[in-house]
C-alpha cells in the first residue's frame, strides 16, 4: 500500500515542477523575441536578442528571430549570450547582419543573411566566425605552428611578429579540402607593399594542420612544395 | 802529383758528391705528382697534407708537354641531376630518390658511388646513412644511368643540419689555391636539415605595444608542452641571436621582471609572466629580448627568445603650437586629424583605445593674451573597410564581402570667421593619439 505521506511528496514535486515550468513559459511568452529552440543546439534559453535598422512589425521579427536561431550555431561547448540583427529593407526582402557574442570568446560570429520576405526564407550569404574560446585559439595556432612547412613560411617571411587570426570552417566548406566536419583557419596576414598571407586549416580534433596555403605559392605556380616525413 | 793538387783535387769530389748527395734526397722526399694543371707547391700539398693522389695522375713530362687546356679536360664529366639536393627529414625517417647520370663523354666511364662526409657543418653524418644502388656501374659514351638514393636517418640523431657528397667518380675539381680537401667534380651534394616539431610551443613570440610612461603592464606568455616528459624552462633578460641585437635601444633591465615556474610539465601548459614598469622620465621605443631557455633539443636556439617592442609615451602638458598671419576679416579653418590601424592589436593582452580626441585654443595678439577654445564645427570619424577579398585563403571564401575595419580616422574642425588681422596661434593638445596631423586654410 503507498502511504498518505507518499501522494502527498509526490503531489507536492509535481506542484513544484508544474510551477516552475509555468514560470518559465510565461517568461518565454512575455518575450516573443526569444529565438526558437533547438535542443541540438548550444543556445541559452535566454539568450539577449537586440534588433537595429529598418523598423520591423513583430510578426517579421518574430519570424526571422526563429529562422536565424536555426541557422547559427555556436562552436562546441560555447553559447551565445547575445545577438544583434541589424537590417536593412531591400524591396520586400530583408539584408541581416547577424552578429553573436559569447561571454567566454573575445570575438564575434558574425552572419549575413537576406530573408526573402514573399517566401519567409531565409538565405545565408557570408560568414566569419571568430567566436572560439581562447584556449582553443591558442591550440589552433600552436596545431598549425608545428607544421614543417608553416614553420618554414613563418621564419622566411617574418610572420612571428603577426598576430594570427582564428576563423571557424564550417563542414559543408571543410569538405573541399579535407572533411566535411568544422576545421579552424588560422591565418597570418602581412598587410604591406607585398602582401604576405599564410593560413592553414587546422583539425582540433585530431590536433594537426591538414592544409596549408600561401598568396606567394599562388603567385609562384609551378614552383615545387616538398613534404617529407 | 803535388800535394796542394791532391786536397784541391779530394774538395772538389767532396763538392760534387754533396751536390749530388742533397739533389737525391730531395728527389726522394718529394716525388713530383702533378694533377692537372696545378704547379708543384700544389701537388707536393696535396699528397702531404691530403693524403690522397688525385687522378688522373699524369707523368712529369705528359703533363709537361700538354696544353692547358688539355690538362683541364683531362678528366671525366658526367652530368648529374640533381646536382645539390636539401630536404627535412626526422630522426628515424627515410627519403628515397633517383638520380641520373648521364656521360657526355666519347669514353665508357666507370662509376662507383660512395659517400664522402664533409669535413665542416654542424653534424657529421655517419656514411651507412646513405646508400646507393646499384654499387658500380660503366656508363657507356652517350648513355645514362639511374640510381637510387636512399637516406636513413638513425633514431637517435642530433637534431641539426647534415651534409656529405655522393661521389661518383674519383676525378677532383682543380683548385688555384691548396685544397684541405677534395672537391670531387662527378658528385651529388645532399644537405639534410635534421629536425622534429618541438614539444614545446611558446605563444605569442612577440610583444609589441604601447605603454604610457609611469605605468606598468603584465603580459603572458603560454608555453605548451606536448611532449610524455617534463620540460625545464629558466628564462631570462638577454638572448639577440633570432631579433639581430644589440638594440638602439634597449629595454633596461630594471623596468622587467619574470615570474616564472621551474619547468612545463609533461602535456601541459605553464605561463611566463613578465611584467614591465616603465619609469615616469622614459621615452621613445625599446626593445628587448626574453631568452627562455627552454631545455627542449627539438627548438631551435633562437625559437627561444621572445622579442619585445615597446613604444613608451607621455601624455603632453604643453600643446603644439604653429603661427600663421590672416588678413583683417578673413575667413579661416583648422582641420585636426588622428588615425587608429586595426592591425594595433598589440599582442600579451590588447585593449580597447579610447578615441583621439584634442583641446584646439586659438591665441591672437588684440585679444590680449586670451585664448580662443572654439567648440568643433565638424567632427568627421572616417574609416577604411576591407571586403577581405584579396588575399582570403580558399576555406574561407565564405566570408568574401564581411566587412573588416581597417583603419579609423578621427578629425575636428574649427572654423573662424571675419577674423580679427595679425599672426595668430594655433594650439594643439592631443589625447589619446599616437599622432595627429593638421590643415590650417585660410580664406574662402
Amino acid at each position: 500500500m503507498i502511504s498518505a505521506k507518499k501522494i502527498v511528496a509526490v503531489i507536492a514535486a509535481v506542484v513544484a515542477v508544474a510551477a516552475v515550468a509555468t514560470y518559465f513559459g510565461l517568461t518565454a511568452l512575455e518575450n516573443e523575441l526569444k529565438p526558437a529552440h533547438d535542443l541540438d543546439s548550444d543556445f541559452d534559453l535566454f539568450m539577449d536578442v537586440e534588433f537595429s535598422g529598418t523598423e520591423l512589425n513583430e510578426e517579421t521579427r518574430t519570424q526571422i528571430v526563429s529562422e536565424v536561431s536555426a541557422e547559427v550555431i555556436p562552436y562546441k561547448g560555447v553559447k551565445y549570450d547575445k545577438m544583434n540583427i541589424s537590417t536593412m529593407r531591400n524591396g520586400e526582402d530583408h539584408d541581416l547582419r547577424v552578429t553573436c557574442f559569447s561571454d567566454a570568446c573575445e570575438y564575434p560570429d558574425v552572419y549575413d543573411f537576406t530573408y526573402y520576405g514573399a517566401s519567409k526564407q531565409l538565405v545565408q550569404n557570408r560568414y566569419l566566425l571568430e567566436a572560439i574560446p581562447p584556449n582553443e585559439r591558442a591550440k589552433a595556432i600552436s596545431e598549425a605552428l608545428q607544421n614543417e612547412e608553416v614553420a618554414n613560411l613563418m621564419r622566411t617571411n617574418s610572420l612571428e611578429s603577426v598576430m594570427p587570426t582564428v576563423r571557424r570552417v564550417l563542414p559543408e566548406t571543410a569538405e573541399k579540402f579535407y572533411l566535411p566536419k568544422t576545421l579552424l583557419s588560422v591565418t597570418w596576414t602581412w598587410f604591406g607593399e607585398n602582401p604576405v598571407v599564410v593560413s592553414v586549416l587546422v583539425d582540433p580534433d585530431e590536433g594537426k594542420a591538414v592544409e596549408v596555403w600561401s598568396n606567394l605559392e599562388v603567385e609562384n605556380k609551378g614552383g615545387e612544395m616538398e613534404k617529407n616525413e | 802529383m803535388r800535394k796542394e793538387e791532391a786536397k784541391a783535387l779530394v774538395v772538389l769530389m767532396a763538392f760534387l758528391l754533396g751536390v749530388f748527395s742533397v739533389a737525391a734526397v730531395a728527389g726522394q722526399a718529394a716525388p713530383p705528382q702533378p694533377v692537372l694543371n696545378l704547379g708543384a707547391v700544389v701537388v707536393g700539398l696535396e699528397a702531404g697534407v691530403a693524403g690522397q693522389a688525385s687522378s688522373p695522375q699524369l707523368a712529369p713530362e705528359e703533363a709537361s708537354e700538354q696544353s692547358e687546356e688539355e690538362q683541364q679536360a683531362d678528366y671525366k664529366i658526367l652530368h648529374i641531376s640533381p646536382k645539390h639536393d636539401w630536404f627535412e627529414l626526422k630522426p628515424g625517417g627515410e627519403k628515397e630518390f633517383a638520380v641520373k647520370v648521364k656521360n657526355k663523354d666519347e669514353e665508357t666511364v666507370s662509376t662507383s658511388p660512395r659517400i664522402e662526409v664533409q669535413p665542416f657543418g654542424e653534424y657529421f653524418l655517419e656514411e651507412d646513412w646513405i646508400t646507393v644502388e646499384p654499387g658500380s656501374a660503366e656508363i657507356k659514351a652517350g648513355e645514362e644511368q639511374e640510381y637510387t638514393v636512399t637516406v636513413k636517418i638513425p633514431e637517435d640523431a642530433e637534431i641539426g643540419d647534415y651534409s656529405a657528397q655522393v661521389v661518383f667518380t674519383n676525378d677532383t675539381m682543380p683548385t688555384p689555391y691548396p685544397a684541405p680537401f677534395p672537391m670531387y667534380v662527378n658528385s651529388l651534394m645532399l644537405s639534410i636539415h635534421v629536425w622534429e616539431p618541438p614539444k614545446i610551443v611558446v605563444q605569442p613570440q612577440y610583444i609589441h605595444d604601447r605603454v604610457e610612461a609611469g605605468q606598468r603592464q603584465e603580459y603572458e606568455i603560454q608555453l605548451e608542452n606536448k611532449g610524455d616528459k617534463a620540460i625545464a624552462i629558466s628564462p631570462e633578460i638577454g638572448g639577440e641571436e633570432r631579433w639581430y641585437g644589440p638594440f638602439e635601444n634597449t629595454i633596461p633591465e630594471d623596468w622587467l621582471t619574470i615570474d616564472a615556474p621551474a619547468k612545463v610539465e609533461a602535456n601541459s601548459k605553464a605561463t611566463v609572466r613578465v611584467t614591465v614598469n616603465v619609469p615616469v622620465d622614459a621615452k621613445g621605443r625599446y626593445e628587448g629580448s626574453i631568452n627562455l631557455n627552454i631545455d627542449d633539443p627539438s627548438i631551435e636556439r633562437w625559437n627561444q627568445e621572445m622579442h619585445m617592442h615597446i613604444e613608451v609615451w607621455k601624455q603632453p602638458t604643453t600643446p603644439y603650437r604653429e603661427d600663421f598671419t590672416v588678413k583683417q576679416g578673413e575667413k579661416f579653418s583648422v582641420v585636426v586629424t588622428a588615425r587608429q590601424h586595426a592591425y594595433d592589436r598589440y599582442g600579451g593582452g590588447a585593449e580597447e583605445k579610447e578615441e583621439p580626441s584634442f583641446d584646439v585654443a586659438l591665441i591672437q595678439a588684440t585679444l590680449g593674451g586670451g585664448k580662443l577654445t572654439p567648440e568643433p564645427s565638424k567632427t568627421v570619424k572616417k574609416g577604411e573597410v576591407s571586403l577581405g577579398m584579396d588575399y582570403l585563403p580558399p576555406w574561407e571564401a565564405s566570408s568574401e564581402g564581411m566587412y573588416q575595419v581597417m583603419s579609423t580616422e578621427y578629425s575636428e574642425t574649427y572654423e573662424i570667421t571675419n577674423a580679427t588681422g595679425g599672426v595668430w596661434t594655433l594650439e594643439i593638445l592631443p589625447r589619446n593619439a599616437e599622432s595627429f596631423e593638421y590643415t590650417i586654410e585660410i580664406g574662402e
